[in-house]
């Protein structure tokens, strides 16, 4: 009947004793306040980010959860990675028993099939596309087009003419660079673009075999794909919103990039450098003081060609005279050259003082006239496959437009991820078709090459001895190559631009998206999802969106770890500090104890003393430590955290994160720490407990 | 009635190295309920070892110790202490209170130990003893607030708050001067009187012995030839 | 006007050559010889067309076929190769004009341009593969030593690529029949001295030319296994081969364009 009071006069004691004992109470105090502080702030941080990610990566790609085959290689990861290899995450052959079958599931609102694949764009030169134009518009007998394209060439060669002197220097051929001059000169004559109005088709291949190479290299754009159904996928992925264009329209194939992509990629080289150093300027950096950045302006100068190229003579010359006007104005002296080439050098060499003005000028007058993007909206581009059959696999496609996910808009990771209709995808991909195989089959066998290793090679191709050279039949009749070969593409290729829309949920699919009707009932969901696939064999295995999202649900794991590693060892080093601080204390209180013995005080008590003293202390702390860290947290959950790096931005879900605190926050801390700090007092209670009554007699004051 | 406390050749061995300490050499001792005893003897006779062995915080090297009739070599830890809170009573010659504690709390402690009595039997008990040691104005004050008669008392009040059946002194007045011991030990021998409780104690000063009911001389870990007074 | 050169100089070597081959190490001159003639066999002055079937083998991949057309005018250094099968690849094809290599697709109706690496399809093969022969003109021979390649006796040359040639790889290890001066196995090395594949040529055959007056030479068979990616390799087999000559036309992107329009 008693034990609440003894509990009482344990609290008092335990208490007392830690008001006793100040210094020794403080110094545990501050280590078990810093503790819950750091505990529950990067806690509530981290649950902070979780939550922000969750919401933007399951309202972007990922869904509630992914499916995909159970024996699946390699693990889904719906963002690239740091590897560029092929991941295998095996395949869903028949979508849409899938799709029937998981929406049986009570919560399941929608299966969104997905495949990812990589494609390739070939980033042509500016000649190569105007070469092509030009071949276009011979073909198609538009003679204006051809005269100004024809125009265009001679820039372009007039411009590489400019850099051969310098070729010429550094050149370990001359003979080679006299016979690219010689070329140049050519089509620089008159008497060239004379030939070229009698015989175009021979002056278009001179000019892409001698003149097309002289230019420099175009560029290899590798775009991730996500082949899907994008209707359903606009619809279903809130975080999903289109920027410049149109949506892909039903039942059409089509392509939308990622404006990311489109902005930080497939943009002109200039005008995106531009860009970057306009964005910084105006986040504050200042020209003036950051090198590198000058270092970037002065290259964004240096490549003025990339946009004269793009230039036609007339839009060249209007852009001459606006420029010369708007350089009066900038105050610059006549006396500087006013050729074209110089005034465009001139306009991207900018200084703190005229970069607003001197963009605004880029994008009011220059840029209109160029092609800002290499693959721009509205246009067809053509996506290369290295498919799973082997061959490669070429697909025009249209891109409608661009789009974003909100909140993601300024991640790479997130911005790496370009839509487009499942149809056109599967070819991408390109696993090959029962007949196709069949077809290889027998074409195999008319040749019938036998299998020889790399290491029995020597000896079987050269064991034998046989005659070297053999005499073929003489008079032979000719052969006919194309006997048996249909070359001609079929109509029914061309009606594939558009397709039943119903297709993209048949067939092929790599793995697909689970969106809950009800997020809050995941695990249920996850539970019942299992069942399902199980019932119905299905094959597949489910993945929460932090694990489908790859590297970066990677990284969430890793800074858990690292903030559980961190929570350890800051909890090691309290456990020893506090452990040693409450051994000496005990040795202090020894005659204390040993008093509380002798008049009958059991072992459980003077354990239940310290304890208690301690829980008291951490209980304290905790609370102290958790007011602090949330007070920070709400500080910062007013301001927000600037993302600092790209990666940051998607665990940010957005450019900036707005932490809250939980409960559940403050519970672990409060709770960690009590336990910490009970384990850490343990050794020293059982000390204490073996306090021999007899040291009381002994006591001398 | 056996005696309250019977030592029957007990001895006490503490290793010191590779020497063997001997504090008490075999000692045969009986005390008589009511029995108002002191213990003399020159320093480092054995005195506190004897009363060690008596009070059950030690057991002897060999021996028996029968405290109440009851033998207490095959006591656990967890029996002894029982046996201290109930029937043994400490008065140290450094007080040894709890210092984080009021008077009040002192006194109270070893029957919240108990955890015999409701709270406010609890509470008269504790006010009675605390009177009967003259302390009811300093109730509420800690024991450094205290002068050392003043603690002292409050050290009796807390070991005959539970009534014990034997009440175990080690020089109670050492660190006392002469006055204030001589007081201390007029209240022990009142509650002798009064309440019939069994003092024993342990002391060097020939004043104090002189007011024992019965003096045990120990030398050199035996005892000497024992002087009964009237 | 390179060919005439080349006449004259085979005829000149055609009368040293033979029994001293065997004797000693050859000369510089004898091995120039020998990249000659090993040039001038496989090359017409007429055109050349041959039916050609490419098969790639990958470990734990599905293989890869094709059956092409070659049309190659020496002449005038053009070549086109033409997919003719399966279905799914027939149209594509490249064109070779002076040192640029093009690549056609019919599903995009788009040229691009290619490097001398180029895969030809995706397999081990290249363009050098199904074109003439120029060992002379872009390499300079080393002698390492008389070697024995299963039953044939061989002479086992080092070639180094000539400054400013455009080649695909910079070193190439050549081994030679003495008794016919046929190629058996060529091993290319990439600039770093990575051995990067492996050719055999396990037969050769000839067919008379009405345009040279004389045989040509071309493999009948062609092993290719890639060094870096192990078990991974390319067979060429050359299934027919046509030395009449061919239009003029074919030569061009335009006609490539239009087989399969
Ligand atoms: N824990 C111990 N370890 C070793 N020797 C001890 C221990 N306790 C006491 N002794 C020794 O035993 C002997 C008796 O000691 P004890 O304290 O009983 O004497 P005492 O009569 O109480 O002396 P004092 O009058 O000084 O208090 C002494 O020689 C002492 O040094
Ligand atoms: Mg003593």
């Amino acid at each position: 009947m008693n034990l609440g009071d003894q509990l009482r006069m344990l609290v008092v004691l335990a208490f007392r004793s830690l008001w006793a004992h100040q210094v020794k109470s403080a110094i545990i105090g501050f280590i078990l306040v810093g503790g819950t502080f750091l505990v529950v702030l990067f806690g509530a941080l981290l649950s902070s980010i979780e939550g922000s990610m969750s919401r933007s990566i399951t309202s972007s790609m990922s869904g509630h959860y992914q499916v995909y085959d159970a024996n699946a290689e390699d693990e889904l990861a719906l963002f690239p990675g740091f590897s560029f290899g092929s991941v295998d995450i095996g395949e869903i052959p028949d979508f849409a028993k899938v799709e029937k079958s998981l929406l049986q599931v009570d919560n399941v609102r929608a299966v969104v099939p997905m495949g990812i694949t990589i494609g390739t764009v070939f980033g042509a030169n500016e000649i190569d596309h105007v070469l092509e134009s030009l071949r276009n518009a011979v073909r198609d007998g538009r003679s204006d087009d051809v005269k100004v394209l024809g125009e265009r060439v001679r820039v372009i060669a007039q411009s590489i003419y400019g850099d051969m002197e310098a070729r010429a220097a550094i050149s370990s051929d001359p003979e080679k660079v006299a016979r690219q001059r010689d070329a140049l000169n050519l089509v620089l004559s008159e008497k060239f673009w004379d030939d070229f109005e009698t015989d175009p088709l021979t002056a278009l291949d001179f000019l892409d075999a001698n003149v097309a190479p002289l230019a420099a290299d175009g560029r290899l754009l590798y775009l991730r794909m996500i082949g899907t159904d994008p209707q359903q996928f606009k619809k279903e992925f809130e975080g999903f919103y289109l920027v410049d264009g149109e949506m892909i329209p039903e039942g059409q194939r089509g392509l939308l990039l990622s404006k990311r992509t489109y902005e930080k990629l497939i943009k002109n080289l200039c005008a995106r450098d531009f860009d970057d150093v306009y964005h910084d300027v105006k986040l504050g950096t200042k020209l003036s003081e950051d090198t590198l950045l000058q270092e970037k302006v002065r290259r964004i100068s240096r490549q003025y060609q990339r946009i004269l190229f793009q230039l036609t003579p007339e839009d060249s010359a209007e852009v001459a005279t606006k420029l010369r006007e708007f350089r009066k104005t900038q105050n610059v002296p006549e006396t500087e050259p006013d050729d074209i080439a110089a005034m465009v050098q001139w306009l991207l060499l900018v200084n703190d003082e005229n970069i607003d003005e001197n963009y605004k000028f880029f994008y009011d007058v220059i840029a209109p006239k160029m092609n800002l993007y290499e693959v721009p909206v509205g246009q067809e581009v053509i996506l290369r496959g290295f498919t799973q059959s082997g061959y490669i696999k070429s697909v025009k496609v249209k891109v409608w437009g661009t789009y974003e996910f909100s909140g993601l808009e300024s991640s790479d990771l997130a911005g790496a991820a370009n839509v487009m209709d499942l149809v056109t995808w599967r070819e991408l991909y390109g696993r090959m078709s029962d007949d196709q195989k069949a077809e290889l089959d027998s074409i195999r066998e008319t040749v019938g090459v036998q299998d020889v290793s790399r290491e029995d090679a020597e000896a079987a191709l050269f064991g034998g001895g046989g005659e070297l050279e053999v005499a073929a039949v003489p008079d032979a009749p000719v052969f006919d190559e194309f006997a048996g070969a249909n070359l001609k593409r079929g109509e029914e290729e061309a009606a594939l631009n558009s397709f039943d829309p119903a297709t993209l949920h048949q067939g092929l699919a790599l793995n697909a998206a689970i969106i809950l009707k009800d997020p809050s009932g995941e695990a249920k969901a996850l539970t019942d999802l299992k069942a399902q696939i199980e019932k119905d064999q299905l094959g597949l295995q489910v993945v929460d969106w932090q694990k489908a999202s790859g590297i970066v649900g990677g990284f969430l794991m890793t800074m858990r770890g690292v903030l559980y590693i961190a929570i350890f060892v800051i909890f090691l080093v309290a456990l020893v500090i506090i452990n040693n601080l409450m051994v000496m204390a005990t040795l202090e209180r020894t005659p204390e104890i040993g008093t509380m013995r002798a008049i009958g005080a059991q072992r459980w008590f003077v354990m239940g003393m310290f304890i208690l003293e301690m829980l008291v202390l951490g209980l304290v702390s905790g609370v102290i430590g958790s007011i602090a860290a949330a007070a920070v947290v709400l500080w910062l959950g007013s301001t927000g955290i600037p993302a600092p790096a790209d990666i940051a931005v998607i665990f940010f879900g957005g450019d900036r994160l707005y932490p809250v605190i939980s409960a559940m926050d403050v519970i672990f801390g409060i709770g960690l720490i009590v336990f910490v700090s009970v384990l850490s007092t343990l050794y020293p209670a059982f000390v204490a407990a073996r306090v021999a009554p007899v040291v009381a007699m002994q006591g001398k004051e | 009635m056996p005696a309250i406390v019977q030592l029957t050749n007990a001895v006490k061995e503490y290793p010191l190295g590779k020497l063997v300490v001997k504090a008490v050499r075999g000692v045969d001792l009986s005390i008589e309920r009511g029995e108002f005893t002191a213990i003399s003897g020159p320093s480092g006779s054995g005195k506190t070892t004897l009363l060690n062995l008596i009070g059950c915080v030690d057991v002897p090297t060999s021996g028996t110790v029968q405290i109440d009739g009851q033998s207490t070599s095959a006591l656990s830890d967890r029996q002894l202490t029982d046996l201290r809170l109930h029937k043994i009573g400490f008065i140290f010659q450094s007080f040894n209170l709890i210092n984080v504690l009021d008077v009040y709390q002192n006194v109270e402690f070893p029957l919240l130990l108990q955890g015999e009595l409701s709270a406010s039997d609890r509470k008269k008990r504790v006010e009675e003893m605390v009177e009967k040691v003259g302390l009811t104005t300093q109730i509420k004050q800690r024991p450094n607030e205290l002068s050392g008669g003043q603690r002292q008392r409050v050290a009796i009040a807390r070991a005959l708050v539970t009534r014990p059946a034997i009440v175990l002194a080690d020089e109670p007045t050492a660190n006392l001067d002469s006055a204030t011991g001589k007081a201390i030990i007029d209240l022990m021998k009142d509650l002798n009187h009064k309440e019939h409780i069994t003092f024993i104690f342990s002391t060097h000063d020939a004043n104090v012995t002189s007011r024992a009911g019965r003096v045990v001389r120990v030398v050199d870990g035996l005892l000497a030839q024992a002087a009964e007074h009237a | 006007m390179m060919s005439l050169k080349r006449v004259l100089l085979v005829s000149l070597l055609a009368m040293t050559m033979h029994a001293e081959f065997a004797l000693a190490a050859p000369s510089d001159a004898d091995m120039k010889t020998m990249l000659v003639t090993i040039d001038d066999r496989q090359q017409n002055n007429g055109d050349y067309k041959s039916l050609v079937y490419i098969e790639q083998k990958e470990k734990d991949k599905s293989d890869l076929v094709y059956q092409a057309v070659v049309y190659r005018r020496d002449i005038t250094d053009k070549l086109v190769i033409l997919f003719l099968k399966p279905q799914a690849e027939a149209g594509k094809g490249y064109l070779r004009v002076d040192n640029n290599l093009f690549m056609y697709d019919p599903a995009v109706g788009k040229w691009e341009r290619r490097t001398e690496r180029e895969r030809i399809g995706g397999t081990g093969s290249q363009r050098s593969d199904f074109d003439q022969s120029r060992l002379a003109e872009e390499y300079t021979p080393s002698y390492t030593a008389e070697e024995v390649l299963g039953k044939y006796t061989v002479h086992h040359l080092e070639l180094t690529a000539k400054r400013g040639v455009d080649v695909a790889y910079p070193s190439v290890q050549l081994w030679i029949d003495t008794a016919t001066n046929n190629v058996l196995k060529r091993q290319d090395y990439a600039l770093s001295g990575k051995l990067m594949r492996t050719t055999f040529y396990p037969e050769w055959q000839k067919k008379y030319s009405a345009s040279k007056k004389a045989e040509v030479y071309f493999p009948k068979e062609i092993r290719i296994y890639d060094e870096v990616e192990k078990g991974k390799n390319t067979t060429v087999v050359m299934q027919e081969v046509d030395l009449n000559s061919l239009d003029d036309s074919i030569f061009t992107k335009a006609w490539l364009e239009s087989k399969s329009r």
